[in-house]
């Protein structure tokens, strides 16, 4: 049984459109993430779930119950629709303490004062902040803020967590630690989640599922391995980790393999699959799955000559852009690899990690298979 | 689907257009009526024109201009010096003078000139009498009936208005944007008028707009000073037309009235076109320490400078009430000649009596009513997506177009002619409606800035978290930004008790306010007792604002009761 349940959303902002008409569920227990730039739609599409916005079409369902559906004219304001949601700013209210910003959802619902104080104590207790209760919630740090956010959208038992980028407000060091913790609460909770974010890595980190949104549409639905390994668009392969995207023509096809001309340098590339009923392609090929090495190391198929024109040292990794002809090409290798600025090397592409993407336009059909 | 908040908001409007409207319509209505209000008469243009062909009218107006742009000019380059020095510069106590020079500001007009008129007595002021004495002078020096003596009273209120203006705009200025000025090669004089004047300016343009507006309706100093010397201007001038003669010239008020409206009104909009959007300075609460220009040998001669302006608006004019006061015979000043029987002799007179009941009743009803008027329509404009917010904000900034008189002589037809706002005539009511009226602009800027300054995700999370729009608005917005409710209510009792242009018009027997009082005495009874009753006005408002502070200082216990957080507990 699917917790969100949303059909053909639809909002637009005076001639702006923001949400063009999507679709998608989140199952029982379920994390998903709406990942993509700003201006895609993904936090108008949270917002309109919580009710802050209402949708000009389509409906949505929460829990079995419509709570949007402006061509029945019904409408369930924020307030009616049991949820728990973390606010980007935290929005954690400085007039009250930490206790009563979390008993604020059980206040406003009228529950007895004893029951409130208990079940604020076992919130409290489960994100890690016992004994917090009486401090000024002014006087947080950034990481508690998080927690007593995150407290209070839990206080009242909702059947679904909506997150607005609730990291991106975090330093860098505390942000990477709190992904693991978040995942690991949502599991212990068994909460289902909609989380909104504009790191890729944050979304990989959490998600069961991504919903990868452009220009208010859906891309890409699917696992983090999915959208990683078999983007379905130019667009999410571009998004999602660093992508070196090659345009070829298709000049041999079988049902074991191809062989394609790579535009801007000329040179012929083999790929162990065939591409279908197309003469033109769109070759993903990840900086990782680049290798690199002399014209011996490497074997014969797929290996260009090519001159290095940044290397930069990462510690764990070194980084090259490589140059062949009009193409750039980016390369990830370990750090033993050391290679100077200018020069000249050789790059193979193993036939079985380059993918291809299907072209702009057929994308969406792709997307549905 | 029609909501709640729809509904609310629209009554709201109609409202507000009921509280705005009357007056502003009435005055136009009476300046084409031909005849007072509530008689029979008929359209004419008669009022115009005896108005607009005589030469007399645009010498009035004419003063009005010359004696605002004289003052404000005087004030602003006071003012703009007082500022910069006290945030950029060394000079000695810069942050006694800081809190000092403000200090003109809570003074009431009226105060002032009344404190001035006592001071420049030719007879028995003592700042008169001591040149006469050291000079050995024939007859008084200084005679503060005269053109000079206006602007001299006007600017001195003025320049702590320009100094609290521009002062926030020197503190917010970046200092980085000096240093590097420094780092490029220019000198203290020439980073001062290459990057921080021009920096500022449009602060100062905007206050300078303001300030002159102010002198235009200013009524305390033309009608206690300017009207026995001689001098008018539209506002003493109006109110010489409605109770000086007899009938008295209600269509020669209104046409006054009305041209004022329409020039504020051009003034507001070139003042608009100048700031923009510009009209709040966010003062941002970073520990800016600002390189201090150092005055080298300018340093004393610039203290000298602060020190006399701190001499002149605040410590002569309230030594001067406060002496006055305290002595039995005018001029002199033995300390066994100090005596508390006049003080005693107020608190036993029936009208003084009458007087603060009244103005302490209509300061708590003002400034209630007025801060709820304009929260609600500060949280409508900023925050709803109504129909008419517009227009709401429209009718809540046009009284900033009628200075008080004219806001007194519109109200005054209003509530004579209009059937059923007779009731509120000669009542306290209409006193209240009137400074809510009056502190309606400003009121509701004042709370639509602290408005914004509250996320919009603190209030979604209320309604997400379950909490109705009501319950969000009272639990949260109103929580947060108490601190702005309580100046907006220090803002609507200051208006109460200070004002003297409005109530002048509209007070009946039984409703007078101290400042009607206080102007009364001053034609009948010794300096004395009009000296009390301008230090018990002070009184009243010093107590008024300490209840304010104190009612700030409360919201913030829970927070020191707790005390201070280990810094280690602060981290995760």
């Amino acid at each position: 049984m699917a917790t969100v349940k949303v059909n053909n959303l639809r909002k637009s902002f005076g001639n702006v459109c923001a949400v063009a008409g999507i679709s998608f569920e989140v199952e029982e227990g379920e994390f998903v993430t709406l990942l993509g730039g700003s201006g895609c739609g993904k936090t108008t599409t949270l917002r309109l779930i919580a009710g802050l916005e209402e949708n000009d079409e389509g409906q949505i369902v929460l829990a079995d119950q419509i709570v949007s559906n402006p061509a029945a004219g019904k409408f369930v304001p924020p307030e009616k629709r049991k949820l728990g949601m973390v606010f980007q700013s935290y929005a954690i209210w400085p007039h009250m303490s930490v206790f009563e910003n979390i008993a604020f959802p059980l206040k406003v619902r009228r529950l007895p004062s004893d029951q409130i104080r208990k079940q604020v104590e076992e919130v409290l207790t489960m994100v890690g902040l016992p004994e917090l209760g009486l401090r000024m919630a002014s006087r947080l740090s950034g990481g508690q803020q998080q927690r007593v956010a995150i407290a209070r959208a839990l206080a009242c038992n909702p059947s679904i967590l909506l997150m607005d980028e609730p990291l991106s407000n975090l330093d860098a060091k505390l942000r990477e630690r709190m992904r693991f913790e978040l995942r690991e609460m949502q599991t212990r909770f068994g909460i289902a989640t909609l989380y909104v974010t504009h790191d890729q890595a944050e979304a990989m980190v959490l998600s069961d599922r991504i919903i990868v949104m452009n220009e208010g549409r859906i891309e890409q639905v699917g696992t983090p391995w999915d959208i990683y390994e078999h983007p379905q668009s130019e667009f999410v392969s571009d998004f999602i980790g660093v992508a070196n995207l090659l345009e070829a023509v298709v000049e041999e096809s079988q049902a074991e393999g191809c062989r394609l001309k790579v535009l801007g340098n000329g040179r012929t590339i083999t790929v162990d699959r065939r591409v279908a009923n197309a003469t033109q392609a769109l070759l993903l090929i990840r900086p990782e799955n680049v290798q690199l090495g002399t014209l011996q190391e490497l074997p014969a198929e797929n290996t260009w000559p090519a001159k290095v024109d940044l290397a930069a040292y990462f510690g764990d990794h070194r980084e090259y852009v490589l140059r062949d002809g009009d193409l750039t090409i980016r390369a990830k290798t370990g750090p033993k690899f050391v290679f100077q600025r200018g020069d000249s090397i050789c790059a193979h592409f193993s036939p079985e990690n380059i993918v291809l993407v299907p072209k702009q336009g057929n994308s969406r059909a792709n997307a549905q298979m | 689907m029609i909501r709640l908040r729809t509904v609310l908001a629209t009554g709201l409007l109609i409202l507000v257009a009921f509280l705005v409207l009357p007056p502003f319509l009435m005055l136009f209505v009476g300046s084409i009526w031909g005849a007072p209000p509530g008689m029979p008469g008929r359209l004419s243009l008669s009022a115009y024109i005896d108005a607009f062909s005589s030469p007399y009218t645009y010498k009035v107006i004419a003063n009005s201009f010359f004696l605002s742009f004289v003052k404000t000019t005087l004030a602003t380059i006071w003012g703009v010096v007082l500022a910069w020095l006290v945030t950029r510069t060394d000079v000695p106590l810069r942050r006694t003078m800081e809190v000092l020079i403000p200090v003109q500001f809570f003074i009431p007009a009226i105060f002032n000139a009344l404190a001035y008129l006592m001071l420049l007595n030719p007879h028995s002021g003592i700042v008169n009498q001591l040149f006469m004495g050291a000079f050995g002078l024939e007859s008084a020096p200084f005679n503060l009936y005269s053109y000079t003596g206006m602007i001299f009273v006007m600017a001195l209120g003025s320049t702590a208005f320009i100094f609290l203006l521009t002062y926030g705009a020197f503190r917010a200025l970046d200092p980085s944007l000096e240093e590097s000025a420094r780092t490029c090669g220019a000198g203290t004089l020439e980073t001062l008028v290459r990057v921080t004047l021009p920096l500022v300016a449009p602060a100062i343009g905007g206050a300078f707009i303001l300030s002159f507006i102010q002198g235009i309706e200013a009524f305390e100093v033309p009608v206690l000073i300017g009207t026995p010397a001689g001098i008018y201007v539209f506002t003493n001038e109006i109110y010489r037309a409605i109770t000086f003669f007899e009938p008295a010239r209600y269509g020669v008020a209104t046409a006054l009235g009305i041209t004022i409206v329409l020039l504020t009104f051009a003034m507001v909009y070139v003042q608009w076109r100048i700031q923009g959007d510009r009209q709040y300075f966010t003062i941002t609460g970073k520990g800016y320490n600002p390189r201090l220009v150092r005055l080298k040998h300018w340093r004393w001669p610039a203290f000298i400078f602060g020190a006399l302006y701190i001499v002149l608006a605040v410590v002569l004019p309230i030594g001067q009430l406060l002496l006055s006061s305290l002595q039995s015979n005018v001029g002199v000043l033995t300390f066994e000649s100090f005596t508390l029987k006049h003080y005693y002799q107020a608190f036993r007179d029936d009208m003084v009596l009458r007087a603060l009941y009244n103005t302490l009743i209509l300061a708590v009803l003002a400034a209630v009513g007025g801060v709820i008027l304009s929260v609600l329509i500060a949280y409508v404009t900023a925050r709803l997506n109504f129909w008419g917010k517009r227009w709401l904000e429209l009718l809540s900034w046009l009284p900033w177009t009628l200075p008080g008189i004219v806001l007194a002589t519109g109200m005054l037809w209003a509530y004579l002619t209009i059937p059923g706002l007779w009731i509120f005539y000669g009542s306290l009511w209409i006193l209240f409606i009137a400074y809510i009226i009056k502190g309606l602009p400003l009121g509701v800027r004042a709370l639509s800035g602290t408005m914004v300054q509250v996320h919009q995700e603190l209030e979604d999370c209320a309604r997400v978290h379950g909490a109705s729009w009501l319950r969000t608005l009272w639990s949260v917005v109103l929580r947060l930004i108490r601190p702005g409710l309580l100046s907006g209510a220090i803002f609507f009792v200051f208006i109460a008790i200070r004002d003297l242009s409005t109530p002048i018009l509209l007070y009946g027997y039984g409703t007078e306010v101290l400042s009607i009082v206080l102007l009364q005495f001053w034609a009948e009874k010794p300096p004395q007792v009009v000296s009390v009753l301008a230090i018990i006005m002070l009184a009243v408002l010093t107590g008024f604002s300490a209840i304010q502070r104190i009612l700030l200082i409360e919201k913030e216990r829970p927070e020191t009761i707790e005390g201070r957080v280990p810094p280690e507990m602060g981290r995760l």
